[in-house]
């Protein structure tokens, strides 16, 4: 493992994150979370901006937790850019190659290299007041990746930006990640950004990692309710009665695939968040409509993107679900649900 | 082009900006200068300004004026420096108190100070009584009157303004850039020295050459703690031509050397000014702030306790020798209300409670007179039509860069034309006291309405709000806060200020701190404590009312 955090205990005010976690070399990891969940905080710890009360931070089995920033040398790109906004491009760029006293030349040929990678050649002589905010996010992502560091971080690096931009720029950091194999940490709020853009997301809430998994584990078999909801649209119902793999619901039984064993993809301490009562998910994609016995009715119905949004409603449970099919309010349709997840509630 | 808030009153014409100003300031310094072209002619100035400037002695006291000016600058600056550098990365209780102190520089009389630092720094000061108490054969140390004296002083009185303008500059630089600079691997003091300082030097820039504009201005900190010639400035070398020798064309002359000199200082603060606020304006979040701990706890309680002594110490020595009475050479010491109650009794006292009426109607009058003026250029700049906007802000701004001294010497050729009793002697001194005070009270007035947003005039005039109606319920209600601190500093200002009274006043004329300064010329200091210490009361009676009208508003 790159990194690891070892029992890291970190408190600011009311305020007390946990870390134990570990994260692999060469990937794309995300920490997704709502504002306040610590995922800044997490980030400042390994840049060592911050320092833990407790634990242990370990880079390539290397204590780190009380090495200064400046001696870390990770790349850190700031949700406000941070840009020395007295310093051109290539100055701002060339700056952490200065500290490491790297020869003029040698700087020269990594701006060339650099500003090739993130498209602004010809902008070196520009000052940064001078530039678009694409371009002064890439300009500080190309500062952050001068000094080859060990791993890039990324807090929040495209929430000021417009949506198309904000998609462009996402799929660039992307392509630089993968071809520079760099293990890049970036924080975010936004759900599709995360799962579109990273190999694995951990989770957070309230200073505590929940849980971690890839896009596609975490989306399909969330271990929390938390989680699930977070995550996208999704039908929550309460579990009434469980035998071996058959689970009782308002909605009536579902049969659990075979390996879904949530014990071991258990992350939390079970003592401080004790299961309450337990559901199980239905994600609008496994519902299908126009087979079953089970009648639903049609509340609304909007056109988007995606198709027809229908709000609908089974058993006294209001749901969204997407279909390329015109269908009116107020009518019944029959649908059937494919697959079910079992949550652990929190 | 930016939007501007003032769009209501600015709109209508309402005639010549500068009109104030040319009435209160540049006729009365215009009509010294020609006078004095009529009484001398052309020839005999330009021989004096010859004769002065190939004079050795004048050169000197140039040379005096200049580098007391600069040392008392460079000095507050760099003590400011390590306490702009805590305030700015940390929260702690009083901070905003503290840095409030900055005032100090514009609402403590000078001669209060000077009063201060005698009983402080004195012979039988606080500092030599500890020192001979810890050991009692020394002599201890002999600061006053000396050039020495006059930068203490200065930077006594100068330091909390330039820790205010450097923290200003430091806390508007985003945490995140030292961050960054660390995690590029560059070490506190490059960090310092590559990326913050580059970005603070408008801000040292300008407060460097506004303390040295201060100083080099500074009247009666020179005239009492440097104590003779050998420490004499421009400013005290004009009062003493004019006042006692009566050579009205060598002190005329030496006053327009001081007055350009003063001019092109103001000249080089506003363009750094304007660049400052060209740059980062955004303030430091509060999240930003660190919670103090660790290291820097320390470091702060160090700094604290050096401002404390540094700036509290001396006051509170003055305000000690009010309550004190020693019965004898090396008699005990005790707690008295005498020094307060022989001010008001018979004989000495009327004079003393006349000195307090004279000051409140003094300083009542320039506040009103401040506050309507700046108010009147305030909109009067907003305009679009005004021709040359930055030169006449300019021009607006200059009274600052010329000294009260000259400025009262102007005012005394048209007193002189009064009748002894002419109640319109009184409305020169308040005329003065408001030129003083109107440059920065207009600065601040026009830096607010700057930052008031537009939209909220749009929207008033989109439910039919016109021009009075704008003006009054919504421009003038949100500009009560910097109205009332604009107040408060004229107020002060007019309270402490005894250069003008001192030029201007008659025998029978008295304010408070021109019965501080008699006082202390008849070696009464206990007394001219009990009158300094009643000074202190008015203005922090003052400056807590406003505080606590400004707090009501914003809740």
């Amino acid at each position: 493992m790159l990194i690891e955090f070892n029992q890291v205990r970190f408190q600011q005010g009311d305020f007390i994150l946990h870390a134990h976690l570990s994260m692999p070399q060469g990937k794309m990891i995300c920490l997704l979370g709502p504002s306040g969940s610590g995922k800044t905080t997490l980030l400042r710890l390994l840049a060592g901006f911050e320092t833990p009360q407790q634990g242990k931070i370990l880079l390539q089995d290397r204590d780190i937790t009380h090495q200064p920033a400046w001696k870390r040398r990770l790349g850190y790109l700031f949700q406000d850019l941070a840009l020395f906004p007295h310093m051109r491009v290539d100055e701002n760029i060339c700056f952490g190659l200065s500290m490491d006293n790297i020869p003029k030349e040698q700087q020269k040929m990594r701006l060339k290299e650099l500003l090739t990678l993130v498209d602004l050649e010809g902008y070196e002589k520009r000052q940064v007041q001078q530039l678009s905010g694409g371009e002064r996010q890439r300009v500080a992502l190309a500062r952050a990746l001068a000094p080859n560091p060990a791993c890039l971080m990324l807090d929040e690096p495209l929430s000021a930006l417009d949506a198309s931009v904000r998609e462009r720029l996402g799929r660039h950091i992307r392509k630089i990640q993968q071809y520079q194999n760099l293990t890049t940490i970036f924080v975010t709020h936004d759900q599709d950004e995360a799962m579109r853009l990273s190999d694995y997301i951990y989770i957070m809430k309230d200073g505590e990692m929940l849980e971690g998994g890839s896009p596609e584990e975490l989306y399909e078999k969330p271990v929390y309710s938390w989680t699930a909801q977070f995550l996208g649209d999704g039908i929550l119902l309460p579990i009434l009665a469980e035998k071996s793999n058959k689970i009782t619901t308002v909605w009536g039984d579902f049969i659990l695939e075979k390996n879904e064993d949530i014990e071991g993809l258990t992350w939390k301490k079970e003592a401080s968040n004790p299961i309450k009562k337990d559901r199980i998910l239905i994600r609008p994609q496994w519902i299908t409509l126009g087979r079953g016995n089970k009648k639903a009715r049609v509340l609304s119905r909007e056109f988007g993107p995606k198709g027809y949004r229908l709000e609908m409603q089974f058993k006294d449970q209001n749901f969204i679900l997407y279909s390329q099919k015109n269908i009116e309010a107020g009518q019944w349709v029959n649908m059937e649900c494919d697959k079910v997840h079992r949550l652990r509630c929190l | 082009m930016n939007k501007t808030f003032g769009s209501g009153l600015l709109r209508k014409k309402m005639g010549l900006p500068l009109f104030p100003l040319l009435l209160l300031f540049y006729l009365p310094l215009f009509g010294i200068f020609f006078k004095l072209f009529q009484q001398e002619g052309a020839g005999a100035m330009a021989g004096q300004l010859k004769e002065l400037l190939g004079s050795p002695s004048f050169l000197r006291t140039l040379g005096f004026t200049i580098s007391q000016a600069a040392l008392s600058a460079v000095f507050s600056l760099l003590l400011a420096l390590p306490g702009a550098a805590l305030f700015s990365r940390y929260d702690f209780p009083f901070k905003k108190l503290i840095l409030s102190l900055s005032f100090i520089s514009f609402i403590l009389p000078p001669i209060l100070v000077v009063l201060a630092f005698v009983q402080f720094w004195g012979n039988q000061g606080w500092v030599n009584q500890f020192i001979r108490w810890i050991f009692p054969q020394s002599q201890g140390i002999h600061i006053l009157y000396s050039g020495k004296a006059i930068i203490l002083a200065h930077v006594f009185y100068n330091l909390p303004l330039a820790l205010r303008l450097i923290y200003d500059g430091w806390s508007s630089l985003p945490h995140s850039q030292e961050e960054a600079a660390y995690s590029l691997g560059c070490s506190p003091l490059k960090t310092f020295r590559k990326v913050i300082f580059p970005q603070l030097l408008p801000s040292v820039g300008s407060s460097l050459l506004l303390i040295f504009l201060y100083c080099f201005l500074s009247f009666a900190i020179i005239l009492v703690l440097g104590g003779g010639p050998r420490f004499s400035t421009l400013e005290v070398e004009v009062y003493q031509q004019i006042k006692f020798s009566n050579n009205y064309l060598k002190g005329g002359m030496i006053a327009l050397i001081e007055m350009a000199l003063g001019m092109l200082l103001m000249w080089s603060y506003l363009k750094i000014e304007s660049r400052r606020t060209l740059g980062y304006s955004q303030t430091l979040r509060h999240e930003d702030m660190k919670p103090l701990a660790g290291q820097g706890k320390w470091l702060l309680i160090i700094y604290l306790l050096f401002y404390m002594f540094f700036l509290a110490a001396p006051l509170l020595a003055m305000i000690s020798k009010a309550f004190i009475i020693q019965r004898g050479w090396n008699g005990p010491r005790e707690f008295t209300l005498t020094w307060f109650a022989a001010l008001f009794t018979p004989g000495h006292g009327m004079l003393s409670l006349k000195a307090i009426l004279t000051s409140l109607k003094y300083a009542l009058g320039s506040t009103l007179l401040v506050l309507n003026i700046s108010l009147f250029l305030g909109h009067q700049m907003l305009r679009k039509k005004i021709l040359f906007p930055r030169f006449t802000e300019m021009l607006i701004l200059m009274p600052l860069g010329i000294s009260s001294v000259l400025l009262a010497l102007s005012y005394l050729r048209i007193s002189m034309g009064l009748s002894h009793n002419s109640p319109l002697k009184g409305l020169l001194i308040i005329g003065i006291h408001c030129i003083i005070a109107l440059p920065l009270a207009y600065r601040s007035l026009v830096q607010r309405i700057h930052q008031l947003p537009v939209n909220l005039t749009e929207a008033a005039q989109s439910l039919g709000a016109k021009p009075w109606r704008l003006f009054t319920k919504i421009e003038l209600p949100l500009l009560k806060p910097i109205l009332r601190t604009s107040a408060l500093f004229a107020f002060a200002l007019s309270m402490g200020e005894v250069n003008a009274v001192l030029i201007l006043s008659q025998p029978g004329d008295v304010t408070i701190p021109l019965a501080i300064y008699r006082l202390m010329g008849s070696y009464n200091f206990n007394g001219a404590s009990a009158m300094g210490t009643l000074l202190i009361f008015i203005t922090m009676a003052a400056f807590i009312l406003m505080e606590k009208r400004n707090h009501a508003d914003r809740i």
